[in-house]
């Protein structure tokens, strides 16, 4: 008797339910995803067709060949190697810095630590993400660039070292986190498969896990180097305004964001070689992130156990 | 192939290993536990369970969910010690030796007595990579020796036909059946005394049930089995002796006919007659 | 503990209650069996030997659910043996059933009217049918030592037996009648071993052990 009632209630309630708007969501939501599109749109529109400008006033041979970027002199010599070095020793001493770091830390906090240990330092780990930048930016300057200078003096006042560092510090959580989350993903029946066979928690750690967490891992380096060649404010702080380059660590450089942040806050004058070469700059740096992607996603596809 | 078990026991510390000295109905007894003991936390999940393994018997172990029979059997290799609030007593002595006190290394001990589980669970690598994945991690690295083994594990595990020809293939790509042997052929491949199985066929359609049954009855002459199953028509049809499990204790362990057709306390009875479970 | 299989048991108990009732319709007949050949009127006996076609198709139903049961429930132990012995029984008593008939067909060819080989018969009919009703009581109470005395006293009926056609029938001088009352004997005699090996399936049902294993102890 009161199954005939409820049935009939469910059966009302479905006929009920409001056709008109069930088919108008696909549309609402494609509406609102498309604002993020048309904004990626414009931007890269803005920066392709500046560039364009920049580039029918500099040779783009210039650009692309030169390595002196000195734009105050005379004509202005715009060799963008000189930017992209500084940008890529920053990056590559906080990869170096960082992988090793937030990969072990990843390895410890999935395949080791106890339940009640990762309980406590997962969140730490997330509060190190959270620091805001000029903060780091202060901190590697006024306390690790004194200590790098104690180790060997020829380190100057600004160098690539001591900002490579600290944004290696800032990009380990991102790898610590993301890596840790695709390990522990990996399901437990794999380890006991592994350790079921005489493997040790170490090589069932390097032989097993990380393989299948392969993608997760890579994902979580793709978004901590691009986080590094897109890292202004550090960078700025404490690697110095010099665009050069050279593979000396120990000296200043600028970074492209640097160079941009510079530029921004100072006097570009609109209309200016100056001016444009923000675009050049900015095209650069979204083609070097871009490029990365596209390798991280070639890697992934060739070395991942899909599962 | 006896060079290669000296390989991976050379890889794993290997401790000398005296036979067992006890010696009963002419088979040598390869597991024997004496008033062992398992609490997981306040929980006494193994009580005072003393049961002696002979060597190339199919011993079935079975009992109503919960009762402990899982447990035992992952302790034997010392798989319980994954959970961090295990805590034993008591001994258990894998041909002679304990397992808990002697100088053998527990990746030893796991590379002696192999295990297969209850959901099949290959690597997410091709077939040969899983069957190679225990020789690689005990040092044999010559891909010749390699390619040895793993055909015969492969054809220990009664699949080799089927997957030779694509053995660069992702092991997910077969069929659940076929992902257990592949386990059973990975777990061969190290070469080991005894082969665990942790309900090997519950979450398979029968007649890889049945391939599999077939397979024990091969493999039982050249290794010892220790199988847990619900599955009572199947310890029936496959094992030599049978122990029930009943709350954590053993209530009877005896030859499989003696259990099935007249065994000798009631709760046995009982649970083999469906009256309980 | 909850009791599963519900089903199963109740099937099972049915089985050994159609066992049972075969037993009991056997008992029924097997009163009348002697008095038989005294009666008036062949159509008696006539009767007699028609009605064991019911006997026949009961024996064949125990048979056709006992297949069912191990078909479809996988028996084992206890449960297992009860079911293989109610086949065994059930054929028993349908042999027995048979005896009953072929002791009626007798009739249908002769009369016999000695009094002293017709009280030697009954002698045979009540101790066989004291030896069923006994059966029947051993299973229900379990009792093992009770069908030890009843697989012995088949020795009494025997020995009666052996009277009849070793010394009682030389003083008959009709052949004919000589053979038949041998054939008479012979049927009486064999349900005293039906019974017999009745009592011996129950012991198998309860221990597990034939019964031979027992009496070489």
């Amino acid at each position: 008797m009161s199954n005939k009632n409820i049935r009939d209630q469910i059966i009302n309630n479905t006929r009920n339910k409001s056709n008109i708007f069930e088919r108008m969501i696909p549309v609402i939501l494609l509406l609102i995803t498309s604002v993020s599109i048309l904004a990626t749109i414009g931007i890269l529109v803005t920066l392709l067709s500046e560039s364009f400008e920049f580039f029918s006033r500099v040779p783009i041979t210039e650009f692309l060949t030169s390595a002196t970027w000195q734009p105050y002199v005379g004509d202005g010599e715009w060799g963008i190697w000189a930017l992209i070095m500084g940008t890529l020793k920053i990056v590559a001493i906080a990869v170096i810095f960082a992988v090793p770091i937030g990969l072990g830390a990843a390895i410890y906090l999935s395949e080791y630590a106890s339940d009640r240990v990762r309980r406590i330092i997962k969140p730490i780990l997330e509060v190190l993400a959270g620091i805001p930048t000029v903060v780091y930016g202060f901190f590697a300057i006024n306390f690790v660039n004194p200590i790098l200078q104690g180790i060997y003096s020829g380190f100057g006042l600004y160098n690539a070292v001591s900002a490579g560092i600290v944004v290696g510090i800032m990009i380990i959580p991102m790898i610590a986190s993301l890596s840790e989350d695709a390990m522990s993903s990996v399901p437990t029946a794999m380890r006991e498969g592994s350790l079921g066979m005489g493997a040790t928690r170490l090589e069932t750690a390097i032989r097993v896990v990380i393989p299948a967490a392969f993608s997760g891992i890579v994902a979580s380096f793709v978004l901590a180097i691009s986080r590094a060649i897109g890292e202004t404010m550090i960078v700025s702080i404490a690697a110095g305004s010099m665009p050069n380059a050279s593979f000396d660590v120990t000296e200043p450089l600028q970074t492209m964001t640097g160079f941009i942040v510079q530029i921004t806050s100072g006097d570009a004058a609109f209309g200016t070689d100056l001016y444009y070469s923000l675009f050049a700059v900015g095209m650069m740096l979204f083609i070097m992130t871009l490029l990365m992607n596209v390798i991280a996603s070639w890697f992934t596809k060739r070395f991942k156990e899909e599962y | 192939m006896a060079e290669l078990k000296t390989k991976i026991k050379q890889n794993t510390q290997e401790q000398s290993v005296e036979k067992s000295p006890i010696i009963q109905e002419e088979k040598e007894v390869v597991f024997q536990s004496k008033n062992f003991n398992l609490w997981y936390g306040d929980n006494h999940a193994l009580q005072d369970i003393n049961l002696t393994f002979h060597e190339n018997d199919i011993n079935a172990i079975i009992g109503p969910s919960g009762c402990g029979k899982s447990t035992f059997v992952k302790s034997l290799n010392r798989m319980t010690e994954l959970v961090p609030i295990v805590r034993t007593e008591g001994d258990i002595d894998f041909r002679g030796d304990d397992i808990f006190k002697s100088g053998m290394s527990v990746e030893e001990l796991r590379t002696r007595v192999g295990m297969v589980f209850q959901k099949p669970n290959p690597f997410p690598k091709s077939i040969y990579d899983n069957v190679a994945y225990g020789p690689r991690v005990h040092g044999i690295k010559k891909k010749a020796v390699l390619d040895q083994i793993v055909e015969k594990s492969l054809r220990s595990a009664s699949i080799w036909d089927e997957v030779k020809d694509r053995l660069t293939d992702n092991a997910y790509g077969l069929s659940g059946g076929q992902q257990q042997r592949i386990c059973i052929a990975r777990a061969l491949a190290v070469e080991p005394e005894v082969i665990l199985m942790d309900e090997p066929t519950s979450a398979l359609d029968p007649i890889s049930t049945t391939k599999i049954e077939d397979l024990m009855q091969e493999l039982k002459k050249d290794y010892s089995i220790i199988i847990v199953t619900h599955n009572m028509q199947q310890a029936a049809r496959v094992s030599d002796r049978t122990s029930f499990f009943y709350q954590g204790y053993v209530v009877e362990s005896d030859d499989t006919n003696v259990i099935f057709e007249n065994p000798s306390d009631k709760r046995t009875e009982d649970y083999v007659s469906g009256r309980f479970g | 503990m909850t009791v599963y299989r519900e089903k199963f048991h109740e099937e099972l108990n049915s089985l050994i209650s159609e066992c049972i009732n075969l037993g009991k319709e056997c008992q029924i007949r097997l009163a009348g069996t002697v008095e038989i050949l005294v009666a008036e009127n062949i159509d008696a006996a006539r009767k007699v030997v028609r009605k064991d076609a019911e006997i026949n198709r009961m024996e064949a139903d125990i048979n056709a659910h006992a297949i069912n049961l191990i078909t479809t429930q996988a028996p084992v132990a206890t449960d297992l043996r009860t079911i293989i012995s109610c086949i065994k029984i059930a054929d028993n008593l349908e042999r027995i059933g048979d005896n009953i008939s072929n002791v009626a067909e007798v009739r249908k060819r002769i009369k016999i009217t000695n009094e002293r080989t017709l009280l030697r018969f009954k002698t045979m009919e009540r101790l066989a049918s004291l030896m069923l009703e006994d059966v029947y009581t051993a299973f229900k109470e379990e009792d093992m030592d009770l069908l030890d005395e009843i697989i012995l006293r088949d020795q009494d009926i025997d020995a009666v037996f052996v009277q009849i056609t070793t010394s009682d029938i030389f003083e008959e001088s009709d052949a004919f009648l000589t053979g038949q009352i041998q054939l008479t004997a012979k049927y009486l005699e064999r349900i005293g071993d039906h019974i017999k090996s009745i009592a011996e399936h129950i012991y198998y049902i309860h221990t597990g052990d034939p019964y031979e294993k027992h009496k070489s102890e």
